[in-house]
């Protein structure tokens, strides 16, 4: 036990350095996002393509936004967001589901479609 | 030993290719690009038993063939796999080579995390958004787990002496 101790004294050292600073962040974003009163803007290459003030939305409703490469399905209700259709081929945006915190991006790479959550004082301005 | 050894490195790339393929299959839960990295144990197998510049050409070969396969060469796919490969091989490299107190546990586990490093930063120069970064956090973690079961199952491999054995036998020829 002690030989084997000895012998990967550094690789644990490696490991728990990569667990120190994979873990600190997580724990820092759990506690700073913000989960009320959203605003999504929604990005398609790096332009803003809207923005939805998630607070003032009562009914869960869906509308179509062009990606890069394919159209996407977005469902919107109380302050959360979600894609519900997309054309790439991993659907890894579509497996996240309901996003309502504000440090959790939704991203769909092959469309370059990034939908970022932002909290704070909410807004009666809605630009499409 | 010259045909032996290009024979090896011919059966490592058709597996790290196979192993490339595979892993593209596994859903990447909600992480975009996220790959296993399943590729990692053939370049830590060649980096053991061979040298650096065979296990840069399996890297090399290995990113091209499966991106032109999968039908994604030169695009985002293919910029984070190359990018997250060349770091993780330079990484592991480095480790090998000046971090003598590091066994391939630890070796292979810096190469991992490097991995997703490198991977992350390409996405945020790609998509021009620094969003991608959330996912760091929870990609090295997974990557620590993979990275020791890695190391573990090519130590398996050298301790069998099966390569070792491969090329002695040319020496007695």
């Amino acid at each position: 036990m002690m030989a084997f101790l000895k012998k990967h004294f550094f690789d644990g050292v490696a490991i728990l350095s990569a667990l120190i600073l994979s873990i600190t962040p997580i724990i820092i974003l759990h506690f700073s996002a913000a989960k009320e009163n959203l605003t999504a803007s929604i990005y398609r290459s790096n332009a803003l393509l809207m923005e939805i003030d998630l607070s003032k939305e009562s009914e869960e409703r869906t509308f179509v936004i062009q990606g890069a490469k394919s159209e996407m399905t977005i469902g919107v209700k109380k302050d959360a967001i979600a894609v519900l259709e997309a054309g790439c081929l991993t659907h890894s945006c579509v497996h996240q589901g309901y996003v309502s915190d504000s440090v959790t991006p939704i991203i769909c790479a092959y469309n370059e479609v990034i939908i970022q959550l932002s909290g704070g004082v909410a807004s009666d301005v809605v630009i499409r | 030993m010259k045909a032996r050894r290009i024979t090896f490195l011919a059966m490592l790339l058709a597996l790290a290719i196979a192993l490339g393929i595979a892993e593209s299959f596994i859903p990447g839960f909600w992480m975009p690009g996220i790959k296993l990295g399943l590729t990692n144990i053939v370049i830590l197998l060649v980096l053991y038993t061979l040298s650096p510049w065979e296990a840069l050409f399996i890297t090399l070969a290995r990113v091209l063939l499966v991106s032109l396969i999968r039908g994604t060469f030169l695009q985002m796919g293919f910029l984070m796999s190359l990018s997250g490969a060349l770091l993780s091989l330079l990484i592991m490299w480095l480790a090998k080579a000046f971090l003598k107190k590091l066994t391939i546990v630890g070796v292979s586990v810096l190469g991992a995390v490097f991995h997703n490093i490198g991977q992350v930063l390409v996405g945020v120069w790609y998509l021009e958004n620094p969003a991608v970064l959330y996912y760091l956090p929870f990609m090295t973690l997974i990557s620590i787990a993979t990275g020791i079961l890695f190391a573990l199952a090519v130590e398996g491999i050298l301790k069998t002496g099966v390569v070792k054995h491969l090329f002695k036998e040319d020496a007695t020829h």
